[in-house]
């Protein structure tokens, strides 16, 4: 019987570059690494870096030229009656649609996450993620012919007797209008609508995370149904809510097509600054709506924080 | 035949299971977990539920807490039916298996939990949750979070929440199936000193018949939604009513119907202790055969010897001398070790 080697002959490169990682573990964490730091540091911080600078400068009101000379006029400009509405309209819409969102999400991601199983898991996936399949334009359009005056809700409302209760609703100053295609609860229905899928699987996700038997300890202990969802559920799936909301506050919040199709057309931050940038050619003014959104999000996240929402994580 | 529980008529069950069978899947084709099942386990008693994964021993526990609702049958615990009862309001608790503390509490707020939920003020429920904490010897650590704690310290968290209610049965499901083995012997000792001390029924699975035979005043034994046998746990060590359960229980030798007839039996499966045996030399005795190995166990040491038929194993206390692998040896032991079983 003859002995095999202590040591196997190596069997090419693959077996060569093997050894190098072996040997100096953190090359193949700095090769893994590298690209994506370099597209998030450089590519994406850099270019933000470079539009919060254009934040500081100014426009000549005659000229129309940026002047690049350090200055907090354009923020200042940021709190002229005109733009503190588009700031609070566009809060205000960012906080309804994520409630919204939060409310129509959790049972949905409560059931996928519990009871659904196997086929029925698979589904609620295709059920979530279908509406991203397709453009978002498309989703768009179809939504202002389905809220239009003469589009099916209309329709369907008039022929089930509930036409006076849309047109009264309708009717509410602040969120009626003359149709629902135009008015901004419709704006609100379509951004609950588009944002959906990004409230639901994070919080699917953190739902999955409790474990059945903390919940089966909860009742033991003598908990109710409803003091178990506050007391267990909801703390330990805050973390997954917290990350739809981010998604849904910050989308709507960046948004600036829904506004142009649907509703009121009033301008919320991402069509002012779509528009500052473009045909008015106020870069600084759009810089500094742009950091409008960031500040808030920093907020959010803090007072998040505050109150425990990571703690679970 | 198996002697079943002592039933004083002063005694109170804790416990009564009644027909009871709890069965998964399509009705057409069920899974029997638990398959009409009878038990009266009576109070005051630390009763343990042995038998492999899956053979119904923990869905019998579960069954108690409400966490499953029986097929058929009847659960009463303390004479009460609990067939429409809630987890919620049983006045049972449970030890669980992972020990299912909240992570997002610190440990005062998760003993102090159950009181929480039924309304006690504050101070009193932190001062209570204090007072358990120094009784499972973990005094002054209320203010971790779970996920700071050992294994064995999150076990007597998990006890602590659970006695915190004063529940008149406390469930454990298989507590110390995750702790190292010398913490899993002191935990034992302390488990059955606090049941001493407390006075209330405790119901213990585990798949470990040495913990099951050591802690437990009486126990079952489970064998595929089925109970085997019912018994102390020298009743079921010493006289095994089947195959089974001789063969789960003990490291005894489990002998074939012929077998059983060269050692001097009827010709019905039997079950015999290895220190019940011992060794003699192979010449001029009714018994012999072949040594085949031996293990050490410290106290002794467990050799195997191969007759026809059978390999019967043979406890050798520490000092006598180890007969060779290979050599000829002969067995000896008293008539009445020999135990014969029921079935075939």
């Amino acid at each position: 019987m003859t002995a095999s080697p202590a040591i196997l002959p190596e069997r090419g490169p693959g077996d060569r570059l093997t050894a190098l990682f072996w040997r100096r573990p953190r090359l193949l964490l700095a090769l893994l690494l590298g690209p994506p730091l370099i597209w998030l540091g450089v590519v994406y911080l850099g270019s933000l870096l470079a539009l919060l600078l254009q934040s500081f400068y100014s426009i000549d009101e005659f000229s129309g030229v940026v002047k690049e000379e350090f200055t907090l006029k354009t923020y200042a400009e940021l709190f002229r009656a005109q733009n503190l509405d588009i700031i609070l309209r566009t809060l205000l819409m960012s906080a309804a649609v994520t409630l919204g969102c939060a409310i129509i999400a959790f049972p949905i991601a409560y059931y996928a996450a519990r009871f659904a199983k196997g086929r029925w898991k698979a589904v609620f996936y295709l059920g979530v993620m279908l509406p991203l399949w397709s453009s978002y334009l498309v989703k768009v359009y179809a939504w202002k012919l389905i809220l239009a005056k003469e589009g099916i809700v209309t329709w369907v409302a008039e022929h089930i007797g509930a036409g006076v209760i849309l047109n009264a609703v309708l009717a509410l100053p602040g969120i009626g209008g003359n149709s629902l295609s135009t008015a901004p609860l419709g704006t609100f229905l379509v951004f609950v609508y588009v944002w959906l899928p990004y409230m639901i699987l994070p919080m699917q996700a953190a739902l999955e995370r409790v474990p059945t038997t903390m919940l089966e300890a909860s009742a033991d202990l003598g908990a109710s149904r409803s003091q178990t969802f506050r007391t267990v559920i909801l703390p330990l799936a805050l973390p997954g809510v917290v990350a739809g909301s981010i998604f849904t506050f910050s989308l709507t919040m960046g948004d600036y097509i829904i506004p142009q199709i649907i509703g009121t057309s009033a301008r919320f931050i991402g069509l002012a600054v779509y528009q500052f940038q473009g045909t008015a050619g106020n870069l600084p003014l759009a810089a500094a709506f742009a950091v409008v959104p960031i500040v808030i999000m920093l907020v959010y996240l803090a007072i998040a924080k505050r109150m425990g929402a990571f703690d679970a994580l | 035949m198996g002697v079943t529980l002592p039933t004083d008529t002063h005694m109170t069950a804790a416990v009564e299971f009644r027909a009871v069978s709890r069965h998964f899947g399509p009705p057409s084709a069920p899974v029997r977990a638990v398959d009409g099942v009878e038990l009266t386990i009576a109070e005051g008693s630390f009763f343990a539920m042995l038998g492999p994964s899956g053979s119904g021993k923990t869905t019998c526990l579960r069954l108690i807490s409400g966490f499953e609702k029986p097929t058929s049958g009847t659960i009463r615990i303390f004479g009460q039916d609990v067939s429409d009862v809630p987890p919620n309001r049983r006045n049972v608790n449970t030890v669980f298996q992972d020990y299912a503390l909240f992570p997002h509490m610190n440990v005062r707020d998760n003993v102090a939990y159950g009181l929480m939920v039924k309304g006690v003020d504050r101070r009193l429920r932190h001062d209570k949750a204090e007072e358990m904490l120094a009784l499972v010897k973990l005094g002054g650590y209320g203010d971790r979070k779970p996920g700071q704690l050992s294994g064995g310290q999150r076990q007597r968290v998990a006890l602590a929440r659970a006695l915190v209610n004063e529940p008149r049965v406390l469930l454990l499901d298989e507590p110390l199936g995750a702790l190292d083995l010398k913490l899993r012997e002191a935990m034992q000792d302390e488990l059955k000193a606090l049941q001493q001390r407390l006075g209330i029924t405790f119901v213990f699975v585990t798949h470990d018949q040495g913990e099951a035979l050591s802690m437990a005043d009486s126990l079952a034994v489970f064998n595929e939604g089925k109970i085997a046998q019912i018994g102390t746990p020298e009743e079921i060590y010493a006289r095994p009513r089947t195959r089974f359960v001789a063969d789960f229980v003990g490291s005894s030798n489990v002998l074939p119907p012929e077998v059983t007839r060269a050692f001097g039996g009827p010709a019905a499966w039997a079950s015999l202790r290895p220190e019940a045996l011992h060794l003699v030399a192979a010449d001029g005795v009714a018994l012999s055969g072949t040594v085949t190995g031996s293990r050490y166990l410290g106290a002794g040491s467990r050799v195997t010897v191969a007759v026809p038929g059978a390999e019967i194993a043979v406890i050798v206390p520490a000092g006598a001398p180890l007969p060779a692998p290979g050599s000829a040896i002969g067995l000896a032991f008293a008539p009445d070790a020999l135990h014969v079983m029921e079935g075939a």
